[in-house]
């Protein structure tokens, strides 16, 4: 067994993730840790080896999460070891043959982990399976009821984040002997998110000997801290692009009198070109700007690669309709602004513009309907002139994407290293935008605030509207969320 | 089934299996042609009716096929070359044998020519050979080149349909299946052929002597640089004294010998030797007895063995898939289907899917029979207390996508059933049904989907390849019942042999 870092002098929490062999435990450290550690690959015993990592650390006090082998061949391990009096005891001295009896060898290892190093064993299940034709299941509950540690069912392999997971949760939580099994908690290593990651804490909590639940609490108030600095600060990043978009403004040149002269004899105006231009700026600043928030997102998360594009197109198909016909639209309104809003729309809807930054945008104009358009853009006429800036309607829209934004990047799971999968379920939208419905008076006051207090007052709406939409997806993880409805604490500057 | 039938039979066998979009032999071909064989048959059952019923077909089938591709007409002739060969090989060996004595010395019946002695000697030790041979049961192994080169100079130069179309290589397929089937046929033939040649040769040599011997008189001498008079004597004696002994013409002693010599002292004035009458006797005798007699015996029963193995061709039978589809629509016994499910819990609705999609590709009156479930780990023992049925054409095994295969569980299973019906049931063919639907509807909407399906059938693959399996991983829970049988017939069911 190797240990990544010297086990700190305080308290170490063990957590021992077992599963039956490729049920993916490597993946979901990588999850938890934000780090891509072990082999990863869509077969039978990848993981040859017990790897400890730290998870937390508060003060002298560590929390381990111990990546171990999988078991296999278990049917006929098991009945070999029903045979001896001592089957844990029988089973680790044996010796068994790393390449050619490598089932045996990684049963061997893990077992050997769990009884030397585990507080609480983290019992992995494939939830893609079911658990009656799932045989293993019963046999390695049987080998860990043996070393007799109590037991966490994770739910691995889930597929994309669901509303109501409870039937899955009972599908799983009567295996092994009755009372074997603690708790049974979601948690893919591909779409869970940290509120997921705070439930499992609390579960195990208790479950830990005496002398460590005092070091317990106080990794968990660590882990706490900096899941909520993070999630401040991600809202931070949303309400300073929100900010942005709400005060950007974009002049649009008045045709002189040669262009009155040209659209008086072509019948064309100028000023049609004149908005357009301007609307295309205002646009593309916004795109751009959302791929780059996406892209701090990212970073904040841990997540390797560019792949904002990803979440981008994923957040902006939500919002592309069918029914989306900017020329249609272009058609009812007329005048001057008409040609320049459609042809902008399509820009955006082909993509034209930065990265899919420009999906997002071309995405929103469309969901605003058929009138849509006309409604995304104010068009203002000052004593200096004209100018264009998004209208409050797609601001609105813009902060349910936002938060949409976030929630792809904070679910997503780092299992195959390169951030290219993601997890976009139909059910988010909806809550999301009920989340945003509620914050209405609160957002228009931040779009009309001035320039200095705009961002503050978009980082509290974000960060309201983020803990609440984070309790309405996972009403079972509640305590987590609610200490993040609590702003971070100024002590904590930044993330480690 | 006689041999022209037999032929018949693989050749339409080779096109059926080669033209599975039915351009060469259509639907209602093959309609058309079960019908006629069944009106030919009348309703028989069991073997011979079985047998009756393919030939008729595979008759009709030839037919109606020779008559849109003139090329499959040359496909069904019987090799010339053989035929020619098998006349022609004898009659120079007999040319051989009458002509050979002109090779020696005129006048002369040289004791110790290679010609007699030769092919006495020749001819003992080709006898000892095919002892050793029988002994040893290696006795075909020679004559299949042979027959390989007589069945490559039938189709040498004559290429007759275009490289790469179906039947390009269906014709390629039965001529490589043909040249197969009937080595040992070929092989017999060969030999019946050499046999008969080296009895008419030794015949001919013997005849060709006597022809000469009316007109001419024959002196009998001998001449050697390192022989002596008691060595010829003793040699004479071992090679010619059983046939002495029988006709009562005595062998000379060494002195009378030692006077035969064409050179030396005693040669007179005729150059030496004496009236070669007793010694062209006591030869003819013992080439009779020794190569004409044994050798004929030889080309008898190689021949009635050539007659033998013509007339029980081993052509494709019950227990090849083709024939057994075959078999099914002549309204024979239906096919049989045996589906284990291991780790899996299949619903009564996935049962169904695929017992009907089973029914469809094989036939609406298959039986299929579904197995107690196999519980993981389960797999030792198992086969014992659940041997394979004879019966069964199709053994299936059924698997979850869910799962991860592993060598030591989902792959024992395999490898061990494998190895059963490869030792008892040759005819039952192993199969593996990966069912996506479990899979498929947990992650349905998640990015990446298809490659994560692909990527774990790679690894399912992997596993059950080793036992020669190649699983099908099919949706059975959406795609249409047509659809499924269509994915089924595809990539399940194809002749074994067809897969080689």
């Amino acid at each position: 067994m190797t240990l990544e870092a010297p086990a700190a002098t305080g308290t170490t929490v063990n957590l021992s993730l077992v599963s039956h062999t490729n049920v993916g435990k490597t993946t979901l450290t990588r999850t938890l840790l934000g780090r891509d550690v072990g082999e990863v690959r869509d077969a039978a015993h990848v993981t040859d080896l017990s790897t400890g990592y730290v998870l937390v650390q508060a003060g002298e006090d560590t929390l381990m999460l111990w990546d171990t082998p999988g078991f296999g061949d278990t049917a006929r391990l098991l009945s070999r070891l029903r045979q001896s009096g001592n089957p844990i005891g029988w089973f680790l001295t044996q010796v068994w043959d790393r390449w050619r009896e490598r089932p045996l060898w990684s049963s061997q290892q893990a077992v050997k982990n769990v009884r030397e190093e585990a507080d609480v064993i983290l019992y992995l299940v494939n939830a893609a399976e079911d658990p009656a034709a799932a045989g293993y299941v019963g046999l390695e509950m049987e080998v860990l009821g043996w070393i007799g540690k109590p037991v966490v069912v994770l739910l691995n392999q889930m597929g994309p984040p669901r509303g109501d997971v409870s039937n899955e949760i009972a599908r799983w939580s009567d295996i092994g002997t009755s009372g074997q099994v603690r708790a049974v908690l979601p948690l893919d290593a591909f779409a869970r998110v940290w509120v997921q990651e705070g439930a499992l804490l609390d579960a195990v909590a208790p479950l830990l000997p005496p002398e460590k639940q005092p070091a317990m609490a106080g990794l968990r108030a660590r882990w706490e801290e900096l899941n909520r600095t993070r999630f401040d600060q991600s809202m931070a990043v949303l309400a300073r692009y929100l900010a942005a978009a709400a005060k950007d403004r974009e002049t649009v040149d008045e045709p002189g009198w040669q262009g009155k002269v040209a659209a008086a004899v072509t019948g064309t105006s100028r000023g049609d070109r004149a908005a357009r231009k301007s609307m295309q700026a205002l646009g593309g600043r916004l795109a751009e700007a959302t791929a780059t928030s996406t892209d701090e997102l990212i970073r904040l998360h841990n997540l390797s690669g560019k792949a904002a594009r990803t979440v981008l197109e994923r957040v902006s198909d939500d919002y592309a309709h069918a029914e989306k016909t900017p020329e249609g639209a272009a058609a009812v309104l007329g005048g001057m602004a008409s040609g320049a809003v459609g042809g902008l729309a399509a820009d955006l809807a082909a993509g034209g513009l930065t990265l899919g930054g420009g999906m997002i945008v071309g995405a929103v104009l469309g969901a605003l309907g058929a009138t849509g358009i006309a409604k995304g853009i104010n068009l203002a006429r000052g004593e200096d002139g004209s100018s264009v800036r998004w209208s409050e309607d797609f601001m609105e829209r813009l902060a349910a994407t936002a938060l949409l934004r976030y929630l792809a990047v904070a679910h997503y799971g780092r299992g195959r290293g390169e951030w290219s999968e993601g997890e976009h379920p139909p059910h988010w939208p909806p809550v999301v935008e009920a989340e945003i419905a509620r914050h209405k008076s609160a957002l228009t006051a931040a779009r009309k605030a001035r320039d200095g207090e705009a961002a503050e007052l978009y980082t509290t709406v974000m960060r309201d509207s983020g803990t609440a939409v984070l309790a309405a997806l996972y009403p079972d993880a509640r305590p987590a969320i609610d200490s993040a409805r609590k702003p971070a604490g100024s002590t904590i500057s930044s993330l480690p | 089934m006689t041999e022209d039938e037999a032929r018949q039979v693989e050749l339409v066998r080779a096109i059926e299996l080669e033209d599975r979009d039915g351009l060469l032999f259509t639907r209602e071909d093959r309609d058309q042609a079960d019908a006629r064989a069944r009106v030919a048959v009348g309703g028989g059952t069991g073997r011979r009716a079985d047998a009756r019923f393919v030939a008729a077909r595979a008759d009709f089938a030839t037919t109606r096929i020779a008559t849109r591709h003139p090329g499959i007409a040359g496909l069904l002739e019987k090799g010339r070359w053989t035929r020619w060969l098998a006349i022609l090989l004898p009659l120079v060996a007999l040319a051989a044998g009458l002509l050979a004595n002109e090779f020696g010395t005129a006048k002369r019946l040289d004791l110790l020519a290679v010609p007699l002695l030769g092919t006495i000697a020749w001819n003992l030790l080709v006898y000892l050979w095919l002892a050793g041979t029988a002994l040893t049961g290696r006795g075909h192994v020679s004559a299949v080149p042979l027959a390989d080169l007589a069945g490559r100079a039938n189709h040498a130069g004559r290429r007759e349909f275009e490289a790469g179309t179906p039947i390009d290589r269906a014709a390629l397929a039965f001529r490589r299946r043909w040249a197969a089937l009937t080595a040992p046929l070929a092989s017999a033939r060969t030999a019946r052929t050499l046999h008969l040649g080296a009895a008419l040769f030794a015949a001919g040599l013997i005849a060709g002597i006597y022809g000469r011997a009316l007109v001419t008189e024959y002196r009998a001498g001998w001449e050697s640089t390192f022989l002596s008079a008691p060595a010829v004597h003793a040699l004479l004696s071992t090679v010619l004294g059983p046939a002495s002994a029988l006709t009562g013409v005595a062998i000379p002693g060494v002195p009378g010998i030692e006077a035969m010599r064409w050179t030396g002292p005693q040669a007179g004035a005729l150059g030496g030797g004496v009236n070669a009458g007793p010694w062209i006797h006591l030869y003819t005798v013992t080439m009779a007895a020794l190569v004409i007699v044994p050798r004929l015996a030889l080309t008898a029963w190689q021949g009635a063995r050539a007659l033998r193995l013509a007339r029980t061709l081993p052509v494709a039978g019950r227990d090849n898939f083709y024939v057994r589809r075959l078999l099914r629509a002549s309204g024979g016994r239906a096919g049989a289907v045996r589906v284990t499910p291991y780790a899996a819990k299949p619903g009564e609705e996935t049962r169904r899917r695929l017992a009907s999609a089973l029914r469809a590709a094989l036939g609406d009156s298959a039986e299929v029979r579904f197995d107690e479930d196999v519980a993981y780990g389960a797999e030792d023992g198992w086969l014992a207390a659940h041997p394979p049925a004879p019966d069964d054409d199709y053994h299936v095994l059924l698997f979850t996508l869910a799962a991860t295969p592993e060598a030591e569980n989902h792959g024992a299973l395999a490898r061990q059933i494998a190895d059963a019906l490869r030792r008892d049931h040759p005819g039952t063919v192993l199969a593996a049904i990966i069912d996506e639907s479990g899979y498929r509807a947990h992650f349905a909407g998640q990015a990446g989907l298809e490659e994560r399906v692909a990527q774990r059938l790679a690894a399912w693959r992997a596993v059950l390849g080793e036992a020669g399996v190649t699983p099908l991983g099919i949706d059975l829970s959406d795609s249409p019942d047509g659809d499924l049988a269509q994915k089924i017939e595809r990539g399940l069911l194809p002749d074994a042999e067809m897969r080689r």
